[in-house]
């Protein structure tokens, strides 16, 4: 039916699985495996700590500080979000603390973009420049680099090592944290707490501890949102890119170390392979009554129906056992 | 742990995908609802040629226009004078390639003719128009850029001004060749301080439009809070229901597009239609992940993932674009009440809202089948134990969902049109409102609604158009960590 360039879109998926948003999206659900996959937290506001990390960084630099003084005000801001969101709604049960968290991210994105606050945030049209300070130390030479699909700029290049090296690290401290007793009593609290809470651990401590160790991480990813391209803008921290990385960390296994990554890779190889295959399918003209505009909904019809069914046929994802990912039953 | 039914994946794959066939074997209740949910969505498509040629793509609109994200925002009813000039006619398909700058001047939903607009690129001017009687400028401009539109204040009527703190020029990007609308914020200067209404006015002009929006909150929050009663899920799909009994409406109504059925008739089509895709929610997708026993938390997230699919399926289907029916649009405020001055669909609306809540109320109190869904919310085991098919009490819970959620969307998109997206806008206001009064109690739900609806459009009275929402979700928050059983003191019947 369509003469569809097969080629081009694995490149495309590629290309895209190791780049700057598959980088986010691993950081991002590695944060969220903490709190998600070991402490069992349903933190559908995830992506308000990332918001919180990457304006804060933006808010710094904007105003006449260095990128690095930025950096470390968005982090202790993202934890600090963590501390405050956690410390009154982690008594709550699983749908209460669902609700509480994407409210607490919802507020956050709409002051960002509201009319109110533009002179500090930007508003809907953000903060730009935000990352000349770290493209400036760039190593690499102007030119492109790669080989076969993986090509890319020097700055994309520099983005990328940074971002790889920072979800290495964040992946040792996972394995580090799995394997030491803080990760088995976590482990413990999500399977049962009243059993837990009886051998006297300190589970809303526990819980917390998670919950900002998830927080800061997701806002080092927000802060790497920003460095793709340098600026800041309030549509990328909708409730959806929290559901979106929920399918990230669902898909590579909940609870495991490298399931995030995992995840992340395989979510945005089929997505770009799915975007270029729709694009050519579709064309310009559009095809029957999808017109070339809607290749990002159909997208996202993907997405959605891709968290039902894997939540029903394969909860544990690619790598992850099933007694530990069937959530909602301890 | 490990559930032994997870392991008969082949057999619930075929149940689920092949949900219709099997299920059409089954029982034929449930090979009407498939046939009916199949029309439901084949209608439309049907008709889609048409319906393509009008719409305006504002998927890749960027930067600062109209905030779309506000939900309730209604801009007939702002009664304060001001308002944005808003670019009603992006739609013009001209003949030229050129990129435009375009505006409306607008104050108070009146078109003002003869400001001045200039467009100029680095310094240099590269033109200026003067705004027409529908209030109406464009400068085509050579290609992409970061040009500067400024307003000339001097050409201005008498009375009319910027806002206070509204900038004179703007800094709009072009990008390709996309028409760029811009907004300038105008204000009429006599209207505060002259014949303009008093704040009691505004007031009271402020509750009357939140009482109307927060019945139709309450509404759709019902059938969450039925939802949740009878099976613990918290459902995230239910903005989706409000979406699309609005959609199947438009479809049924529009003279360009749809089949052209006076607005009354095709509201009733819709809430058939919506409740019939309510109880397909629960025939095709709870019913059979409640028979393999999945934790209620999991379908939860399923809901999500549900969301999306429906949301975004629905914006293929429809458009990205918001869409009016084609009754009523245009109505002025010609009921006077006191200071409250509403237009006669403001009093319609809150009827239809107000006698259908009540009805529902005397459902559940008074029917047998309103007893024996109480009864399932109580205690499902006891209820079970005396005969009640607690099966057949949920997927009716679901249709009435469904039901109550599509005329909530149809009585909200008479005043703010139909968007794609409108459901997923008043999602957390709904949960706001339902939390309120205390997770599955019915008669909270509907105190919850009406109280977010009043303190949120009352709020703007203080605070921007576009905090209202955060008004309404800080009270949620609130709710949540001062009393998550629900403020009205209704004593939640499930742990």
């Amino acid at each position: 039916m369509f003469a569809l360039n097969l080629t081009g879109a694995l490149i495309d998926g590629l290309r895209e699985s190791i780049a700057i948003a598959a980088i986010v999206g691993a950081l991002a659900g590695i944060g969220l495996n903490v709190q998600f996959g070991y402490a069992g937290l349903l933190n559908f506001g995830h992506v308000g700590s990332a918001l919180i990390g990457a304006y804060g960084t933006a808010i710094v630099v904007d105003n006449g500080g260095s990128l690095w003084l930025g950096v470390v005000v968005g982090v202790i801001a993202a934890g600090l979000l963590g501390l405050l969101m956690g410390l009154p709604t982690l008594r709550l049960r699983a749908d209460y603390l669902a609700i509480a968290t994407i409210s607490v991210a919802e507020i956050l994105r709409v002051l960002a973009n509201s009319a109110r606050l533009q002179s500090i945030t930007g508003g809907p049209i953000g903060i730009g420049r935000v990352a000349d300070d770290f493209y400036r130390i760039n190593p690499i030479p102007e030119g492109r680099y790669g080989i076969g699909a993986w090509n890319y700029n020097q700055n994309t290049l520099w983005t990328m090592i940074v971002g790889w090296s920072l979800v290495a690290l964040a992946s040792l401290f996972l394995w580090g944290m799995t394997r030491s007793p803080w990760g088995r009593v976590l482990k413990a609290v999500r399977e049962d707490e009243e059993a837990t809470r009886s051998l006297g651990k300190n589970v809303f401590a526990m819980k917390l501890q998670a919950f900002i160790t998830g927080s800061v991480i997701a806002g080092f990813a927000g802060i790497l949102f920003t460095f793709d391209g340098g600026f800041v803008k309030p549509d990328f921290f909708i409730a959806q890119t929290t559901f979106n990385w929920y399918l990230v960390v669902i898909l590579g296994g909940a609870a495991t170390v490298l399931g995030p990554v995992v995840g992340s890779i395989i979510y945005w190889f089929f997505i770009s392979v799915f975007n270029s295959l729709l694009s050519q399918a579709i064309g310009q003209d559009g095809w029957w009554f999808i017109e070339s505009t809607d290749v990002g909904a159909i997208r996202f019809v993907l997405i959605g129906v891709a968290i039902a069914l894997l939540l029903v046929f394969r909860p544990q994802g690619v790598l992850g056992n099933k007694d530990e990912a069937a959530i909602g039953e301890h | 742990m490990t559930d032994p039914k997870v392991d008969t994946c082949p057999r619930d794959l075929l149940s689920l995908t092949l949900a219709g066939m099997i299920l059409c074997r089954r029982n034929v209740r449930a090979m009407c609802l498939a046939l009916i949910s199949c029309a439901a969505f084949v209608a439309p498509l049907v008709s889609m040629p048409t319906a393509g040629a009008q719409d305006v793509d504002t998927s890749d609109a960027t930067g600062a226009t109209v905030d779309q994200q506000s939900p309730g925002t209604d801009v007939g009813t702002t009664s304060d004078g001001t308002e944005t000039a808003e670019d009603v006619a992006a739609a013009d398909e001209d003949d030229s390639d050129l990129a435009r700058i375009t505006t409306t001047f607008k104050v108070g939903g009146e078109p003002i003719s003869g400001i001045e607009m200039i467009v100029s690129l680095d310094g240099t001017e590269i033109g200026s128009d003067v705004s027409d009687e529908d209030g109406r400028a464009e400068v085509p401009v050579p290609g992409p850029g970061q040009y500067e539109v400024t307003l000339d204040e001097s050409s201005m009527p008498e009375g009319v001004s910027l806002k206070e703190g509204a900038p004179a020029t703007l800094k709009p990007r072009v990008l390709g060749n996309n028409n760029r609308p811009v907004i300038f914020k105008l204000t009429t200067v006599d209207h505060s301080a002259v014949s303009g209404p008093s704040s009691f006015e505004r007031l009271a002009n402020l509750f009357a439009s939140g009482l109307r929006f927060g019945l139709v909150i309450a509404l759709a929050a019902v059938g969450l809070s039925l939802i949740f009663g009878t099976t613990g899920l918290t459902n995230f799909a239910h903005g989706e229901l409000l979406t699309f009994g609005a959609i199947a409406t438009w479809f049924l109504n529009a003279d360009n597009g749809g089949l052209g059925i006076p607005l009354p008739l095709a509201a009733v089509g819709g809430v058939v239609l919506g409740t019939l895709f309510g109880a397909s929610f629960d025939q095709f997708i709870y019913a059979p992940l409640r028979r393999r026993g999945m934790p209620i938390i999991s379908q939860m997230v399923i809901s999500i993932g549900l969301a999306l699919a429906t949301r975004y399926m629905l914006s293929v289907i429809f458009g990205a674009s918001a869409k009016q029916y084609s009754q009523y649009t245009s109505q002025r405020p010609t009921v006077h009440l006191g200071p409250v001055d509403l237009r006669p669909k403001d009093l319609v609306i809150s009827a239809i809202a107000f006698v259908a809540l009540i009805a529902v109320g005397l459902f559940l109190q008074r029917a047998r089948l309103g007893t024996a869904i109480r009864a399932v919310s109580d205690n499902p085991s006891l209820s079970i134990a005396s005969g009640i098919n607690d099966n057949r009490v949920i997927l009716i819970v679901w249709g009435i969902a469904g039901g109550l959620g599509a005329l909530a969307g149809v009585l909200l998109s008479s005043t703010e049109g139909v968007q794609w997206n409108m459901g997923q806008h008043v999602l957390l206001i709904m949960f706001a409102a339902v939390l309120l009064g205390g997770l599955g109690t019915t008669f909270g739900a509907m105190i919850g609604g009406i109280f977010v609806g009043v303190v949120s459009d009352m709020s703007t009275f203080w605070l921007d158009a576009d905090l209202k929402i955060v008004v309404a979700l800080a009270t949620l928050v609130l709710v949540l960590l001062v009393k998550p059983s629900g403020v009205f003191g209704v004593r939640v019947r499930k742990a």
